[in-house]
C-alpha cells in the first residue's frame, strides 16, 4: 500500500477544490493532492512527467476530472489522456455537476473509468473521498508505472 | 272549257306542227286576196256603182278578220312546241321504267312545274275569260304533275281522275282502287282488256283476288305500306286473268287526294294503280327489276338511318363540344384530328389553328420532348395519364392533366388517341400555396423546436452553473458552523440554519428545472414499455414511506404496453404516484393505476388512456388547469414540501409522447389523473 495516494484534481472552481481538499483531510485519507484549473496545464504537466524517468513516482494514481473547464473541456482532456500510450493507464474519474446522459455516454466513450456526480452536501463529499480511496487506493491494482520498465 | 283545253292538249305533236300550218297559210292568202280585191273593187265601185257601200263594208270586214286570224295563228305557232315539250316531260315523269335515281329528281319536278306554268299562261292568253288560278287547278286536276299533294294546293274536287283515266285510255293500264277493299273503282280500257273483266265485274273484285295465292300476303303488306307512305313503285306480282293466263305485272301505286272544305289538308281519296305487263320480259330483266326494287327499299332505309344518324350526331355533337372537359383526338403521327369547343375556348384558339396541326404545338416548348415518350408508350399500353402544360393565347401556360386512351382497330393496330384533359392550373396553384404554407409552418415548427431545445439547454446550463455556488454556500455554511462554533451566538446559528435551508430549497428548484429541461427531450426511437415494471420500481422507491405510514400502490386490471422513452415514463409514473401519496391525509394512503377504455374525452388516435387515482386531499376544480404550471404550489411550504414542478414535468413528458394529461377531482375527494400514451399493440 502506497502511503501517498496521489490524486490529480482538475477543476476550475476554487471552492470545489477547497471542499475536496478539506474532505480528504478530515477523513484522514493518506493522500497527495495536485490541482490544475484548466486542461492545457494539466496535459502539459502529465506529458512532462511521462517523458521524465526521474519523476516517474510523481505519476498520479487517480485523476479527478471536471467536465466544465475553461479552454478545452474535460472530455477533450480525457480524450487526449486516453489516446496517449503512456497516460492512458492512469484511471480517470469524471467528477462533475452534470448528469446529462449525453455527457455520461460521451465520457465513457472517451475512456472514462467512472463517472461520478458531484454531491450536494459536504458530508457526501467525505463519503465520496473515502470510497474513492478505498477502491482506487486500496482495492484496485494500480497499473505499472512504465510498460517497458 | 276544260274540254277546249283538253282537246288542245290532245292534239298529237306531230300532227300539230306539220298539218296545222298549211291550211292556215292558204286561208291567209285567200283572205288577203279577198281583202285586196275588195279594196280595188271598192275604189272602182265607189266611183261608178251604187253598190259601193256594201262592197266597202265587205272589204273592211275582211281586213279586220285577217288581223284576228294572224294573231291566232301566231299564238298557235308558239303553243305547239310547248305542248310537245309538256307531253315529253310528262312521258318521262310518268314512265314507270325510268331509272330509280330520277324518282325524286328535283330537276325533273322543277321542269314539270315550269312547263305546267308556261302552258297555263298560254292557255289563259288564249282564253281571256279564264281566271288564272282556275286554269292552274285544271292543270293540276289533269293529274300528271303532282304525286304527293303540295301543301295548300287547290284541288278540284271531282272530275280529275275520270279525265285522267280517259286520258290514259289509249294503251296505258291505269285504274283506281278503293283504299280499304282494293276493289276497282275505275279501269282504263287497256286494263279491262288485259285482265279480261269488264269494269262492271272489276268493281266487284279486289286486286288481291287476282294475285297469285303465294304472293297475296306479300302484296297485301306492300300495298298497305304504299298507302301509308303515299306511293310505291316497281312492285312485281304474278296475277291470273280471266282467261286463266298467269301474267307478271309491275305496279306503280300512288295515293290520290281530295280537298274537303272543312279540312285544310286534302284527304286520301283512292289509290291510283299503273300496271305494266312484264310477262314477256326476259327473266333477267325481271330479276333486275326485283333487285331494283330491293335497292330502292334499301336506299329508303339508308336514308331513314341517315336522318336518324344526323339527329344523333347533332345531339352528341353538343355533348362533345360543350362538355366541361377538353377533348382531343390525335392520329398516329401526332396530329390533331378533332377537338371540342371547350378546348378552343380554354386556349383562346381558332379551330383552324388546332385541327391538322401537330399536338405538341399546344404544349409549352419544354414539354415537347416528353410527348414522344408518352405517346409511344400509349401505343403500347393503351392508357396513359400525364400532366403537362399548354400554351394559352393569353396569359400564363395552363397546367393540364391528361388521360389518354389508344383507340385500336379490331386487329389491335393503333389507330388514334383520345385525350381528355382537365385544366388543373387553379388546383396546382392552390396546392403550391398549401405546400408553401406547410413548408413555412414546418420551418416555424423547426424554429420553435430549436428554440425550445435552446431553452432547455439554457435552463440546464443555468441550473448546472447555479449548483457550484450553491454547493459553496451549503458547504461553507457548515464549515463556518464547525470551525467557529464557539464564536457564533444562538441568533447567528439560527441565521446559518436559514441559509442552509434556503440553499437546500434552491437546490431542489434547480434539480427540478434540470429535470424539466430534460423531460421534453425524449430520446430517439420509442421502445415498448411495460408500465407494470415501472410501477413496481416506483413501489420499491417508496417502500420506506409505505412501510412507515402504511398504504399501497395497486395496479387494477392489466396495464397494456406503451411505446415511448422508458426513463421519462418511469419519471411520469413516479411523479404521479408520489403526488398521490404525498397529498394524502388518509389513514391508509392508496394509489391505484388502471388502463381506461373510455376516459370521458376523445384521445389521440392510437393512444391508450391510463388513470392514476388516490384517496388524498383532492384538488378544487378551479385549480385543475393551474396544477400543471411550473412551480405552481397550492399549499404552504410548511404543509407540503415541494417545488411545484412535478406535474409540469409530467405534462411535458406526456406531450413529448404526443399524449394528453388532465385531472378530475373535487377538494377532499381524492384526485384522478388521466394521461394517454401511444399503444404498443399486442
Amino acid at each position: 500500500m502506497s502511503s501517498s495516494f496521489h490524486i490529480l484534481l482538475v477543476d476550475d472552481s476554487p471552492t470545489d477544490v477547497l471542499i475536496i481538499g478539506r474532505a480528504l483531510r478530515e477523513t484522514n485519507v493518506p493522500h497527495r493532492l495536485t490541482t490544475f484549473a484548466d486542461g492545457f496545464s494539466t496535459l502539459d504537466y502529465l506529458r512532462a512527467l511521462s517523458r521524465d524517468d526521474s519523476r516517474i513516482d510523481e505519476t498520479p494514481d487517480l485523476i479527478l476530472l471536471d467536465l466544465n473547464l475553461p479552454g478545452i473541456d474535460g472530455c477533450e482532456v480525457l480524450a487526449s489522456i486516453k489516446s496517449d500510450e503512456e497516460l492512458k493507464l492512469i484511471p480517470v474519474v469524471m467528477l462533475t455537476t452534470s448528469q446529462r446522459e449525453e455527457d455520461v455516454a460521451q465520457a465513457y466513450r472517451a475512456g472514462a473509468n467512472t463517472f461520478i456526480r458531484k454531491p450536494d452536501e459536504y458530508a457526501l463529499y467525505q463519503e465520496l473521498v473515502k470510497t474513492l480511496h478505498r477502491y482506487w487506493g486500496l482495492s484496485a491494482l494500480r497499473p505499472p508505472r512504465r510498460l517497458h520498465a | 272549257m276544260n274540254r277546249t283545253i283538253e282537246s288542245a292538249l290532245k292534239i298529237p305533236p306531230a300532227r300539230a306542227s306539220n298539218r296545222m300550218g298549211r291550211p292556215l297559210v292558204a286561208v291567209k292568202i285567200l283572205v288577203q286576196v279577198v281583202a285586196w280585191s275588195s279594196a280595188a273593187a271598192f275604189i272602182y265601185v265607189v266611183s261608178w256603182h251604187e253598190l259601193g257601200v256594201a262592197v266597202g263594208f265587205l272589204g273592211g270586214t275582211c281586213v279586220v278578220a285577217m288581223a284576228a286570224l294572224e294573231r291566232w295563228a301566231e299564238r298557235q305557232r308558239w303553243m305547239y312546241p310547248i305542248e310537245e315539250m309538256a307531253t315529253k316531260v310528262r312521258a318521262i315523269s310518268e314512265n314507270p321504267e325510268r331509272p330509280i335515281e330520277t324518282l325524286d329528281n328535283p330537276q325533273l319536278a322543277e321542269l314539270v312545274r315550269a312547263v305546267s306554268e308556261m302552258r297555263s299562261k298560254l292557255i289563259s292568253m288564249r282564253e281571256p275569260g279564264v281566271h288564272r288560278n282556275q286554269s292552274d287547278s285544271n292543270l293540276a286536276a289533269s293529274g300528271e304533275f303532282d304525286i304527293v299533294p303540295p301543301e295548300g294546293f287547290d284541288f278540284t274536287p271531282n272530275g280529275r281522275d275520270s279525265t285522267e283515266a280517259r286520258w290514259s285510255a289509249g294503251s296505258d293500264m291505269v285504274s283506281r282502287l278503293d283504299l280499304d277493299t282494293l276493289n276497282w273503282l275505275d279501269a282504263s280500257d287497256a286494263d279491262q282488256t288485259f285482265l279480261g273483266w269488264p269494269l262492271r265485274d272489276l268493281k266487284q273484285m279486289s286486286f288481291l283476288d287476282i294475285v297469285d295465292a303465294k304472293e297475296r300476303d306479300l302484296a297485301l303488306a306492300q300495298i298497305h305500306a304504299a298507302i301509308d307512305k303515299g306511293e310505291d313503285h316497281n312492285l312485281l306480282y304474278r296475277i291470273r286473268n280471266r282467261r286463266g293466263e298467269v301474267k307478271t305485272v309491275e305496279l306503280h301505286l300512288s295515293v290520290r287526294y281530295r280537298k274537303v272544305p272543312e279540312l285544310e289538308r286534302p284527304i286520301p281519296a283512292h289509290l291510283k294503280m299503273s300496271m305494266i305487263d312484264m310477262t314477256s320480259r326476259p327473266p333477267a330483266e325481271l330479276e333486275s327489276r326485283k333487285r331494283t326494287r330491293e335497292l330502292v327499299e334499301i336506299n329508303q332505309q339508308l336514308r331513314r338511318m341517315n336522318r336518324e344518324l344526323e339527329s344523333l350526331k347533332n345531339r352528341y355533337s353538343s355533348l362533345y363540344h360543350e362538355a366541361p372537359s377538353l377533348y382531343l383526338s390525335v392520329d398516329a403521327t401526332g396530329k390533331v384530328i378533332e377537338c371540342n369547343n371547350t378546348l378552343l375556348g380554354t386556349l383562346g384558339r381558332q379551330r383552324v389553328d388546332v385541327i391538322g396541326r401537330p399536338y405538341v404545338e399546344l404544349e409549352t416548348s419544354d414539354r415537347r420532348g416528353a410527348f414522344r415518350e408518352w405517346f409511344e408508350l400509349l401505343k403500347l399500353v393503351s392508357n396513359v395519364e400525364i400532366e403537362t402544360r399548354w400554351v394559352a393565347k393569353e396569359g400564363d401556360p395552363l397546367a393540364i392533366a391528361i388521360a389518354a386512351r389508344a383507340v385500336r382497330a379490331p386487329d389491335g393496330r393503333f389507330q388514334y388517341a383520345m385525350l381528355v384533359g382537365r385544366d388543373v392550373t387553379r388546383k396546382r396553384e392552390l396546392e403550391a400555396q398549401v405546400r408553401e404554407n406547410s413548408e413555412r409552418l414546418a420551418q416555424a415548427n423547426n424554429e420553435l423546436q430549436r428554440k425550445n431545445k435552446e431553452l432547455d439547454q439554457f435552463a440546464y446550463i443555468v441550473a448546472h452553473d447555479l449548483k457550484e455556488p450553491l454547493r459553496t454556500l451549503t458547504a461553507f455554511s457548515g464549515f463556518l458552523e464547525r470551525d467557529c462554533g464557539d464564536a457564533i451566538t444562538e441568533v447567528g446559528r439560527e441565521s446559518l440554519q436559514h441559509i442552509m435551508d434556503a440553499s437546500r430549497r434552491m437546490r431542489a428548484f434547480i434539480d427540478d428545472l434540470q429535470t424539466l429541461g430534460r423531460a421534453g427531450n425524449v430520446t430517439g426511437e420509442f421502445v415498448r414499455v411495460n408500465l407494470s415494471v415501472l410501477v413496481d420500481r416506483t413501489r420499491a422507491d417508496f417502500a420506506e414511506q409505505l412501510r412507515s405510514r402504511g398504504g399501497g400502490i395497486v395496479i387494477q386490471g392489466r396495464l397494456p404496453d406503451v411505446l415511448g422513452d422508458p426513463t421519462r415514463i418511469g419519471q411520469l409514473i413516479s411523479n404521479l404516484v408520489g403526488n398521490g401519496l404525498k397529498y394524502n391525509q388518509s389513514e391508509r394512503p392508496l394509489v391505484e393505476i388502471e388502463a381506461v377504455a373510455a376516459p370521458g374525452r376523445t384521445i389521440p388516435e392510437g393512444h391508450i388512456a391510463f388513470e392514476v387515482r388516490d384517496n388524498g386531499i383532492g384538488i378544487d376544480p378551479q385549480f385543475h388547469a393551474k396544477v400543471f404550471q411550473l412551480f405552481r404550489r397550492l399549499h404552504a411550504r410548511e404543509e407540503y414540501e415541494g417545488t411545484g414542478a412535478g406535474l409540469a414535468i409530467c405534462q411535458k413528458i406526456v406531450v413529448a409522447h404526443g399524449g394528453e394529461i388532465w385531472v378530475e377531482s373535487q377538494a377532499g375527494k381524492g384526485a384522478r389523473f388521466f394521461f394517454t400514451l401511444p399503444a404498443a399493440g399486442e
